[in-house]
């Protein structure tokens, strides 16, 4: 039996041989001069040649939270999807049903980009064991308990419900120029922008049936989520943020086409099988400007 | 662009997440704030400060940060886009029977 200098020699080595990580990418993913790092291979109890620092750089190479390498909870299923097929491999736990657009998520990273910098956005990416570069690609498709792990991240994170509001009303962020947003754009009225939605919304989620209404006078939306087809969380403040967020969100459809914010009466009903949603706006009260609002954008 | 578009809405809030690009961008160029400090002519007291939204920029380091720190006009207008959303959304709370309680 191996006796180690200290635990991250001891973590390192038994890492490398659990998963299997090649030695030919082990110095770079360790940050380590392949001389150094062969020296240690060889003899991995004669030296201290890993440090925390180590450990973060095998982290982000493998794109999983370095957490999990230290105390041993790693996917290893996932690592070996990551070193031998993609880097883009999702977790098991984000794959089945995978519904949802990351494009419906990337106005939220764009948004921690933004306020908090690349690395932070990539570390939090990271701590769901998710690749950054996941979001290079719009049309890459993930599951609904991604999104709802995504919220519970922020507030972990110390994001407060405020900030969850701000970021249900940036879906631009993740879409601006892309043929959905330019689709929007040519939406001159809220019932063209609605149409638009009802068209689309699939290029954004599908997790959640969808029966959408549209009159001159009003835009009706009934969303089914059941529960035998999707995963569901237990957490019942999980789900309640989820539901909030989708509100707002769609409140804030109209923006996409240089209109104001139009909020919903929504009515939510909970049974055995489904969660049901239902949403109106009137769209002629929307038609009249009270507000008299001069937005910039 | 200038700084008042940024401040017509919500002075403490917009000062917050300019403060929050700089120092994102500033970090991505890896310029420290002693740099950048000087190049403002100001202390890194002062930068931590501007960085995290407490001391509010004046016009002209506005003006400097963004050609020093090679702020685009998407990266403005995005910051612009998430100062007027929160605008909206504290008059729809406050106004709109609507809001999410």
């Amino acid at each position: 039996m191996q006796t180690f200098q200290s635990k991250f020699d001891k973590i390192a080595f038994s890492f490398i041989n659990d998963v299997g990580l090649p030695l030919n990418q082990a110095p770079t993913a360790l940050s380590m001069k392949s001389g150094d790092f062969l020296n240690w291979w060889s003899q991995p109890n004669s030296s201290k040649a890993i440090t925390t620092k180590n450990i973060k750089s095998l982290a982000q190479y493998l794109h999983i939270n370095e957490d999990s390498i230290i105390s041993g909870s790693y996917d290893k299923s996932l690592i070996r999807r990551r070193l031998f097929e993609s880097p883009l491999s999702l977790p098991d736990t984000y794959s089945n049903n995978s519904l949802s657009y990351i494009r419906s998520s990337s106005h939220i990273i764009r948004y921690i980009t933004i306020t908090k910098g690349q690395l932070f956005a990539d570390k939090f990416l990271r701590d769901l064991n998710i690749s950054p570069l996941l979001y290079e690609n719009l049309d890459n498709k993930i599951n609904i308990k991604y999104f709802i792990d995504l919220l519970d991240q922020l507030i972990r994170y110390r994001f407060n419900q405020e900030d969850l509001d701000i970021i249900a009303s940036l879906l631009l962020l993740g879409i601006k120029g892309t043929p959905l947003h330019l689709e929007y754009l040519k939406a001159k009225s809220y019932y063209d922008c609605y149409c638009t939605f009802a068209n689309t919304i699939n290029q954004l989620e599908s997790n959640f049936e969808y029966h959408a209404d549209i009159s001159k006078t009003q835009f009706h939306l009934v969303t089914y989520f059941h529960f035998d087809k999707h995963f569901f969380t237990n957490e019942v403040k999980s789900f309640e943020r989820l539901l909030r967020y989708r509100t707002l969100f769609l409140g804030w459809i109209p923006r996409l086409s240089n209109l104001e914010p139009a909020l919903p009466k929504t009515k939510i009903i909970k049974t055995q099988n489904y969660i049901q949603e239902i949403h109106t706006v009137d769209l002629l009260d929307q038609d009249i400007n009270l507000r008299g609002l001069k937005l910039v954008l | 662009m200038e700084l008042s578009n940024f401040c017509q809405y919500d002075k403490k809030f917009a000062f917050k997440i300019i403060g929050n690009l700089i120092k994102s961008k500033r970090e991505s160029l890896h310029i420290s704030e002693e740099s950048y400090a000087q190049h403002l002519n100001v202390t890194p007291q002062e930068i931590s400060k501007i960085e995290s939204g407490i001391r509010y920029l004046k016009d002209f380091e506005f003006s400097k940060t963004v050609i020093f720190l090679e702020l685009t006009q998407p990266e403005l207008l995005e910051i612009l886009y998430i100062i007027e959303s929160k605008y909206l959304l504290n008059m729809y709370r406050a106004l709109d029977a609507n809001f999410p309680k």
